[in-house]
């Protein structure tokens, strides 16, 4: 055998083996879900436990005894889950929508780097910091006019809407980029102007990448527990007006599974379940609307088109129908042209705006503290003092960030190139791979916890470690990775591979030399992405890795909070506000530093890139 | 571009109407806040809490566990956030630990009663609960885990209590649960080196940090170490540090719950008192004595403004 075929079947085995482990992952956190929630369910009844809506919960119930004192039904959680999710994919899809059109086609060339750095950086600021800013600037801005303090959905939908904006804006702006140039110079070729070609032609063409962006906003709306927590007002009511206090799925099992007894506990990891069960009817949902659209698209030209045709047949008056018809066609432009356009520019300023007054609000309240008290950042760590020091959570999150990255970002690109350039596409094994990896995408946060603790905390020794809370943080990565890298590669046209293998080039090296690197922008950004999610999320670490500052760790499996826990903590006990200002500054710092780093080695190979060329 | 100013000027426009409209309505409804069902500060509020009918905030009806507070109410799940609610908002109602309170917020007397050392002691501020410490019964507690556990029951940590803020417990028959053998207090000996045994796993509630990080130092600083050379600290509320105590098979997990404990496998006592103090928003200058009665009709939604509470 020659060594380019060892290199050969070498390659295809590592895909393979990630695309395996990937799997694994995923089948182990559903079979360990289930079997956690059968006895709840199997005691409560599935039916009465999803279209129960009392929920009160005794702690001290358990399984062996006769009759429960607890209720525990969770119908109005589910509703409010479902009414946040709507009102944040409302607000956060339509405006991450436009933000990308207008980052992708309207925005100065000189501001477009910066845009898209800017919404990076939206997307690595912790749902902790979203929640605090909910409560200290968002919540008394509402209660001006709102017969409570503010909380409730409205609230909730404008937090939940600005969090999934970032992730929406950045993977549809990859997929309207990646729409062949030729479409758009068709159009206006056949007499369109820039913005209805745009939104006629190539926002048409980038349907299924902008889809994919929406069902990925809705799997961070459904699973999204802090920020929720502190805007929603958490009592088991239905959300029937817009300021009224109401819970979600997410919520319930952050509030409860503290001080849970068995039974509860049980019911809340059913929660969880319910929650699954929710990110899969959706995946599908999505996948067969992305299915018809992409269909459907050929025979109709537009719904206005369609609409005013049937109008005009009605119509008898020969006068009108040219008024109707003037207006019709003007209606139409205006709508694709200047109203679409006007929509974009509108949304790509708001989304700036609303970065700004997030980061400014905190770095005027936060920076004074950081400046006058040194011991935050540089202090020794004292074990029962007042002065608070954040170092060892500062370096537990470097610790966690990198070698969280080493695990996911191998594993999620190889899975990547398994599924986009090895499998058949429509091998049946293949999309269940792939809806499984949609599907862990949508799985909350606080459920990773859940199966770190009950895997990875048992499997070390019983307590919290940062290699516990790292493992649960990479396999949470694994998706993002995965689904990113993989839009990406589909991204490369097929004749620079075809160009790479008709001159005798391998498989394998095709994909080290070619592909990768044409692909290499957008698998940045998935890193970047992912980076300012560890960063960013708390859930998965509070019960994996520990929630209490201590000493600088000496190793992984010291127990220790990581910044995002840290702010948690810190904004939670309320004695310490100012330092949590502080916290959220060096967070937002951090995520800013990445992703300037980022943005610096992707240019450099962009490049180098085109250097080699 | 002339249309897109319209929108964005009558969008401006509808705003600061909704604004001047809002400006004009009358008082506002009380904003109650609430911790969440199962913490053990909720509990000891929930359970004292009654309207003098026999109606409770939680209590028992044919079996089944009802709970009375108000739907409307807004639920958080750390004290601090609790506390910067009520901080923030005029009309709003909440319920700590005695020991964080702190001067963002004022706390109201409670039956004429204002929160304190004595009035918790004497039982005439009525609500109140246990700290408690715990360990395993089914296994032997490593040499270094059992010391601690006798610093814990001596008068040093009273000490430690009062800069935690809460009310140390000296009389044996209230550390032990009503109805069971007393727990005395002990005098505890220094020994000549640190007990044996690897470090110590601190597990529980998390309203007791304070506490048990002052007794953790001061029993490291016996033997010349600090803190964290001696013990593993995490805290994820009382159920976790019970479910740590009943895993426990080395012998090293001290389990803490911020509400009383009787399970079997688990050897307990009570080391403090805690008040839970009503606290009220800074500018609500007219409120400083509530009833329990009041509160009950407050906290189920009964009275909804505080201009219907009278004196």
């Amino acid at each position: 055998m020659n060594t380019t075929k060892i290199k050969e079947k070498t390659g295809q085995t590592i895909f393979t083996v990630a695309a395996v482990i990937c799997v694994i992952a995923v089948a182990a956190i559903f079979v360990f879900m289930l079997i956690k929630s059968i006895p709840a369910l199997n005691n409560l009844g599935l039916f009465d436990f999803i279209f129960g809506d009392n929920w009160s919960p005794d702690r001290l119930d358990k399984y062996d005894s006769a009759t429960l004192s607890g209720s525990y039904g969770i119908l109005k959680m589910i509703v409010g889950t479902l009414a946040a999710t709507i009102g944040a994919l409302l607000i956060g899809g339509t405006l991450g929508y436009f933000t990308a059109v207008f980052i992708a086609f309207y925005c100065p060339k000189k501001l477009k780097k910066i845009f898209s750095s800017m919404v990076n950086l939206l997307a690595g600021i912790p749902s902790v910091v979203y929640g605090f800013f909910g409560i200290v600037f968002l919540l008394p801005l509402l209660a001006n006019f709102a017969p409570n303090n503010g909380s409730g959905l409205l609230a909730t939908s404008l937090i939940l809407g600005i969090m999934i904006m970032p992730t929406v804006v950045s993977l549809s702006k990859t997929s309207l980029e990646a729409v062949p140039r030729s479409y758009y110079e068709g159009a206006l070729a056949l007499g369109s102007t820039h913005s209805q070609a745009v939104f006629g032609t190539v926002t048409k063409a980038a349907k299924s990448g902008v889809t994919a962006s929406l069902v990925l906003g809705i799997g961070r709306a459904l699973g999204e527990t802090m920020a929720v927590v502190m805007v929603a007002g958490n009592s088991v009511a239905y959300p029937d007006s817009f300021f009224n206090s109401f819970r979600v799925l997410t919520a319930n099992i952050v509030m409860e599974m503290g001080y849970a007894g068995e039974v509860q506990q049980g019911a809340l990891v059913a929660t969880g379940v319910i929650l699954l069960v929710f990110v899969l009817i959706v995946n599908v949902i999505f996948s067969a609307i992305s299915k018809k659209a992409v269909k459907g698209m050929v025979e109709k030209k537009g719904i206005f088109a369609k609409f005013f045709k049937k109008k005009e047949q009605t119509k008898k008056n020969k006068f009108w129908t040219k008024i109707q018809d003037g207006t019709a066609t003007l209606k139409y432009k205006m709508k694709t042209a200047s109203i679409g356009a006007g929509v974009s520019i509108g949304a790509g300023i708001f989304s700036g705006a609303v970065l700004l007054l997030v980061v400014g609000f905190i770095f005027v309240k936060g920076f004074p503290t950081l400046i006058s008290s040194p011991h935050l950042l540089f202090g020794k760590y004292e074990f029962d003092s007042e002065k608070i020091t954040i170092l060892p959570s500062i370096i537990t999150t470097l610790m966690t960030v990198g070698l969280s990255l080493i695990i996911a970002v191998p594993i999620g690109i190889c899975t990547a190139i398994f599924l986009n350039e090895y499998a058949k596409k429509n091998n049946f094994f293949i999309k269940i791979i792939r809806g499984a990896i949609d599907l862990l995408n949508g799985v909350p946060s606080i459920v990773y916890g859940l199966f770190g603790m009950i895997t990875f905390v048992a499997l070390i020794g019983g307590t919290s470690s940062i290699l516990a809370g790292t493992l649960t943080i990479s396999i949470m990565l694994l998706p993002t990775i995965v689904r990113s890298t993989e839009e990406s590669l589909k991204s490369v046209q097929d004749s620079l591979r075809e160009g790479s293998l008709a001159l005798g080039a391998g498989k394998v090296r095709t994909i080290f030399k070619i592909v990768l690197p044409s692909a290499l922008p957008g698998i940045m950004s998935a890193i970047i992405l992912s980076m300012g999610r560890v960063i960013a999320e708390s859930a998965p670490f509070i019960y994996t890795m520990g929630s209490v500052i201590s000493a600088t760790p000496t190793g992984y499996l010291d127990s220790n909070a990581t910044l995002a826990v840290a702010l948690y903590r810190l904004s939670g006990e309320g004695w310490y506000v100012n330092e949590a200002y502080a916290t959220a500054v060096v967070l937002i710092i951090l995520v800013l530093g990445l992703n300037l780093l980022a943005e610096l080695i992707a240019g450099k190979l962009n490049k180098k890139l085109q250097g080699d060329k | 571009m002339k249309k897109l100013f319209t929108i964005f000027l009558s969008g401006i426009l509808m705003i600061g109407g909704v604004v001047g409209l809002a400006a004009c309505s009358g008082e506002k409804n009380i904003t109650v806040v609430a911790r969440e069902q199962g913490s053990g500060t909720r509990e000891a509020f929930d359970k004292v809490v009654t309207d003098g009918n026999g109606n409770y905030l939680e209590m028992k009806v044919e079996g089944k566990k009802v709970y009375k507070t108000t739907s409307n109410a807004d639920i958080q799940k750390e004290t601090g956030n609790v506390m910067s609610k009520v901080a923030s908002d005029k009309n709003a109602i909440g319920y700590i630990s005695l020991g964080s309170v702190n001067d963002t917020i004022k706390v109201v007397n409670v039956n004429g009663v204002a929160p304190s050392a004595q009035t918790v002691l004497d039982g005439s501020y009525e609500i109140q609960r246990p700290f408690v410490v715990m360990t395993s019964a089914n296994v032997a507690l490593t040499d270094v885990a059992a010391d601690f556990l006798l610093y814990l029951k001596s008068d040093l940590v009273e000490e430690h209590a009062s800069e935690a803020g809460c009310i140390y417990l000296a009389d044996p028959a209230k550390r032990a649960n009503e109805g069971e053998v007393e727990i005395p207090v002990v005098e505890y000996e220094v020994k000549s080196s640190l007990p044996s045994g690897g470090k110590i796993v601190v597990n529980g509630s998390t309203s007791m940090e304070k506490f048990i990080k002052k007794a953790m130092s001061g029993y490291a600083s016996l033997y010349g170490r600090t803190a964290d050379q001696l013990f593993t600290l995490d805290l994820q509320g009382s159920s976790v540090g019970k479910i740590a105590v009943q895993n426990d098979r080395n012998g090293n997990v001290i389990g803490l719950s911020s509400a009383s404990v009787k399970e079997d496998g688990i050897n307990s006592f009570n080391v403090c008192l805690d008040a839970v103090a009503v606290i009220l928003n800074k500018a609500n200058e007219n409120v400083n004595n509530l009833t329990i009665a009041q509160l009950y009709d407050i906290f189920s939604g009964k009275i909804t403004k505080f201009s219907e509470i009278v004196g």
